[in-house]
C-alpha cells in the first residue's frame, strides 16, 4: 500500500516531476496544493501520510504552513523542497518541525530515500 | 539609492566579479543536473556600471523576443534577477524538461521555465549566502514573453531604479550539446552594495 | 525617410519629415506630441513618474526620464525648432504591466501613464490618442510629415492612434 503524499510547489513543472518521481517508487500523490494555504486547508482535510513543501510562495510561505500544520498535527511529516538552502532557512525549517530539507534541483534517489525514511519512522 | 555615491574602483568591481564567479557558478552546476549533467559553459561575469539604455542592446537587441524570468530577493539585501532567453533557446529548453513537450509556451513549458530560474537564482543567493552569512529570500518567480527592451525596463522601473547607470552583473550560459544560451542579470538594489562591500571590509 | 531612434529614457524632435521610434515600451509611456500646422514632432520615452522621489539622490539628472519633467522639456525642444505650444496634441502609448506583479497595489506602468495623463492635463495638452495598459510591450513611431502614430505589439496587428 503506498504512501499518500501532498505535494506543494507553486510551479506546476516541479508539481509535475514530484509526482512523476514518486508515483515511480510506489507513493500514492493524493493532493497538490499551489501554496502554504492550500497545503494547509488540504492537510486537514485529507490528513496524508506525508507532505512535501516549497518554501518560495505566493499567499503563504512553506515555513508558515509547516508551523500550522504542525500546531494542528505534532506528528505531521513534512520534508522541505526548496531552492532556497542557506544554513538559517534550513534551521528555521527543521525547528518549525520539518523532518528533512531538500535542495532543488535534486536527484529523484534523495528524495525517494527521504520520503521513504521519514515515512516508515 | 545611496549606491551611486560608492566611488567605484577596480577592487570593489573585481570584489563583485568574484561574488559573481561563485555564485553563477553554483547556479551552473544546478542547471546542468538539472539538464542530466550535460555541459554548461559559463562566459565570465560581467560587472559594470553601465548605461541603462545600453542594457538591450547586451541581450540582443531591444526588439528581441525574449523569454524572461523575474525575481526579486530581500531579505538581508535587496536584488533583482532576470534570467533572460531567446526563444528558441527557451523552446529547446522546454522540450528537454517537459516529457512530450514539442516547445510551446504553455501553461507546463512556462512552468518549467520559472522553475529553472528559481533554481538559478537559488543556487546564486545560496552561494552568496554562504559566504556573507546575510539572510537571502526570493520572492516567487514572475515570467513575461516579450521584447527584451520592453522587460529590461519595465523591470528596472518595478525595482525603482533611476540611476542612469545601473550596477550590472551579468553572464551567459550555454549547454553545448542542447544550444540554449542564457543570460543572468543581477541588479543590486539600494544599499545592497554598500553592505556587501562593508561586510566584506572593502573601502 | 529618416528615421530616428529614441532610447530608454530619452527624447528626440524633427521637423517636416522623418519618422521618430521608439522600442521596448513595457510599463515605459512613450508620447507623441505633434504641431500639424507646423509639422514638427516630438517623441518621449519615459522610464518612472515622478522625478520628485528622487530629489538629490542621484549623480546625475536625467529630465527624459521622468513624466513630470520630460514633457515640459519635449514642448520646449519642439519650440525651439519652430513648433507653437498651442498647437501641440498629444499621443500615448506603453504603461503595460508585463509580469503579474503578484503582489497587490498598482504596477509602475499604471503610475506611469496616470503622471503622463496628469502632465498634460497640467500643460493644457489634449489627449487625441491611446494605447495603454494591458500585458505587452510596444513599439511606437511618430511620422512627423503627416502626425500619424502606428503602434506595434509583438505578435499582434499594428494599431494606428
Amino acid at each position: 500500500m503506498g504512501l499518500k503524499v501532498l505535494i506543494t510547489d507553486d510551479t506546476a513543472f516541479m508539481r509535475m516531476t514530484l509526482r512523476n518521481v514518486l508515483e515511480k517508487n510506489g507513493f500514492e500523490i493524493i493532493a497538490e496544493a499551489e501554496d502554504g494555504l492550500q497545503a494547509v486547508e488540504m492537510y486537514s482535510n485529507l490528513k496524508p501520510d506525508l507532505v512535501t513543501m516549497d518554501i518560495t510562495m505566493p499567499n503563504m510561505d512553506g515555513i508558515e504552513a509547516i508551523k500550522r500544520i504542525m500546531k494542528d498535527d505534532p506528528e505531521a511529516k513534512i520534508v522541505v523542497v526548496s531552492a532556497m538552502g542557506q544554513k538559517t532557512l534550513v534551521i528555521d525549517a527543521l525547528n518549525s518541525g520539518a523532518k528533512d530539507f531538500i535542495v532543488k534541483p535534486f536527484q529523484p534517489d534523495r528524495i525517494v530515500e527521504a520520503l521513504q525514511k521519514v515515512g516508515s519512522s | 539609492m545611496g549606491d551611486e555615491k560608492i566611488k567605484f574602483n577596480e577592487n570593489k568591481l573585481d570584489v563583485l566579479r568574484e561574488l559573481a564567479n561563485i555564485g553563477v557558478g553554483n547556479a551552473v552546476t544546478a542547471l546542468s543536473q538539472m539538464l542530466n549533467e550535460e555541459k554548461i559553459g559559463m562566459d565570465v561575469p560581467i560587472v559594470d556600471l553601465v548605461l541603462l539604455q545600453d542594457v538591450p542592446e547586451m541581450l540582443g537587441g531591444a526588439e528581441q523576443p525574449v523569454a524572461g524570468v523575474y525575481i526579486e530577493s530581500h531579505g538581508d539585501l535587496s536584488l533583482t534577477f532576470l534570467f533572460v532567453l531567446p526563444l528558441d533557446s527557451a523552446a529547446r529548453l522546454i522540450t528537454i524538461l517537459v516529457p512530450d513537450s514539442i516547445g510551446d509556451f504553455d501553461e507546463m513549458g512556462l512552468s518549467a521555465l520559472i522553475e529553472v530560474g528559481n533554481i538559478l537564482t537559488g543556487s546564486y543567493l545560496n552561494a552568496l549566502s554562504a559566504l556573507t552569512n546575510l539572510r537571502l529570500m526570493a520572492s516567487p518567480p514572475e515570467i513575461a514573453v516579450d521584447m527584451s527592451g520592453a522587460i529590461i525596463t519595465t523591470v528596472v522601473a518595478e525595482a525603482n531604479i533611476a540611476d542612469d547607470k545601473v550596477v550590472l552583473l551579468k553572464t551567459s550560459l550555454n549547454a553545448f550539446e542542447s544550444h540554449i544560451e542564457g543570460h543572468v542579470i543581477i541588479l543590486p538594489g539600494s544599499d545592497a552594495l554598500s553592505k556587501i562591500f562593508a561586510l566584506l571590509g572593502i573601502r | 525617410m529618416e528615421t530616428l531612434k529614441v532610447r530608454i529614457s530619452d527624447l528626440a524632435v524633427v521637423r517636416n519629415e522623418g519618422i521618430l521610434i521608439t522600442v521596448g515600451l513595457g510599463s515605459c509611456v512613450g508620447i507623441a506630441l505633434y504641431d500639424s500646422d507646423n509639422k514638427v514632432g516630438g517623441l518621449a520615452h519615459i522610464l518612472l513618474p515622478d522625478s520628485n522621489q528622487f530629489q538629490n539622490k542621484l549623480n546625475s539628472f536625467n529630465p527624459a526620464k521622468f513624466a513630470n519633467t520630460a514633457v515640459p522639456l519635449l514642448m520646449k525642444e519642439m519650440s525651439r525648432i519652430g513648433g507653437a505650444r498651442s498647437c501641440f496634441k498629444a499621443k500615448i502609448a506603453g504603461g503595460g504591466r508585463l509580469f503579474a506583479f503578484k503582489k497587490a497595489g498598482i504596477s509602475v506602468g499604471e503610475k506611469n501613464v496616470e503622471a503622463v495623463r496628469k502632465v498634460l492635463t497640467q500643460l493644457g495638452i489634449p489627449l487625441r490618442g491611446e494605447d495603454v495598459g494591458g500585458s505587452h510591450g510596444r513599439t511606437m513611431r511618430l511620422f512627423v510629415d503627416s502626425g500619424k502614430v502606428i503602434v506595434s505589439t509583438v505578435g499582434k496587428i499594428e494599431k494606428e492612434l
